[in-house]
């Protein structure tokens, strides 16, 4: 009686295949290969030895065009003069015909902080402005190298500006930033 | 006192005409070094067993010449990373172990490729002066066969029978390059072999009648 495993052949003859296998000459692989390696290797090299310049100038490029932002976050949120401690009804101070002839920010903590919403908003959208004057369009090219360029998408970080005059629209500080 | 002797070799000392080739280690310490040319002995010392390693795992031969030069790409690419702690040439085929793998999950999606033959790739013949030619002829059906079945074995249990019986690295030395128990590796070599064995039954009785 023949058993169904007849025909199958032992562990010993696949390990004895497999190791005959492993024993022959290696296939060659093909022309020019180790020439592309080495390209590959040479361009990751190149690359390897440009990127803290890209990373350096890239930050660079960041920074300063975020510095008048930062500055002007800055100066918004420094502490108001004393008049916001008085009590008693809002006063408004600055207004027109009041001493000092500084833009007009409520005694009230909430129009405070909506007037100087709009002061920062008014600010920024000027600074954009004359960065884009600046670049002459909305994107930038800030340097790179052969295979890479950096760019800089005015646009994605300030997508509108907001009016500069009339009613100003209020927007959340975290809803600024892409 | 007679002559110095360097315990290690200069950084960018070209090799005397004659002299020892210079180590896998030497060699990587050139390459962390900066020096990108070190690189390139390394490549024609390995480039054959990785593109085989690669050819029998997937039977097909432009991937596995791609294969075998993204190992290279990315050995080069942890050369900082590299220590000599152990064998390079196992640290290398570990790299070309998870790569395999890798290329394992994209086939299983991607369906079947052409086999070698389809692709008119001849495997090197072997020395076959002592067979006769009908031995001869029989070895060479089972080869073929066993080159059609290997890509058929699950990844997992292929990629152990290929470390362990083709490339002979030991069980302990597949543990450490894949990462899990030696155990693992055994029961995985075994299950890889018996899987062989079925697919191998049909062409078996003809080779070894």
């Amino acid at each position: 009686m023949t058993s169904p495993d007849h025909a199958r052949p032992t562990d010993e003859e696949v390990r004895a295949l497999l190791a005959d296998l492993g024993a022959r000459p290696r296939p060659e692989p093909p022309a020019g290969f180790t020439g592309a390696v080495m390209a590959r290797v040479r361009a990751e090299e190149r690359a390897r030895r440009r990127r803290p310049w890209l990373l350096a100038a890239a930050a660079a490029a960041v920074l300063a065009l975020s510095l008048p932002v930062l500055l002007a976050r800055i100066g918004v949120e420094r502490p108001p003069a004393a008049p916001l401690t008085a009590a008693g009804p809002p006063v408004e101070v600055g207004a027109a015909g009041a001493p000092g002839g500084l833009p007009a920010v409520s005694a009230d903590p909430a129009r405070g902080e909506l007037e100087a919403i709009r002061l920062e908003m008014r600010r920024l959208a000027e600074e954009m402005e004359r960065a884009r004057r600046f670049a002459g369009e909305p994107v930038i090219h800030i340097g790179g190298s052969d295979e890479i360029d950096l760019f800089l998408d005015l646009e994605s970080l300030w997508p509108a500006a907001p009016p500069v005059s009339g009613a100003p629209t209020l927007q959340r500080a975290s809803d600024r930033r892409r | 006192m007679e002559g110095a002797v360097l315990s290690t070799p200069l950084p960018f000392a070209p090799a005397p005409a004659g002299a020892a080739p210079a180590t896998d280690a030497a060699l990587m310490e050139r390459v962390r070094a900066g020096e990108t040319d070190a690189f390139e002995p390394i490549v024609r010392r390995y480039e054959r067993r990785l593109y085989g390693y690669f050819l029998n795992a997937t039977a097909d031969a432009a991937a596995a010449a791609d294969l075998a030069q993204e190992t290279f790409v990315r050995a080069f690419r942890a050369a900082p990373r590299y220590r000599e702690s152990g064998r390079f040439e196992a640290w290398l085929f570990r790299i070309a172990a998870n790569l395999a793998r890798s290329d394992a999950r994209r086939r299983a999606v991607r369906g079947p490729t052409l086999s070698l033959e389809e692709e008119g790739i001849e495997p090197p013949a072997a020395p076959s002066a002592r067979l006769s030619p009908e031995r001869a002829a029989e070895a060479a059906e089972a080869r073929e066969a066993l080159r059609r079945a290997l890509p058929r074995v699950p990844s997992v249990f292929r990629e152990a029978v290929l470390l362990r019986d083709v490339e002979g690295w030991s069980y302990r030395e597949i543990a450490e390059m894949l990462g899990v128990e030696e155990g693992t590796v055994k029961s995985r070599a075994h299950r890889g072999r018996k899987r062989l064995r079925d697919l191998l039954s049909p062409h078996f009785r003809s080779a070894f009648p």
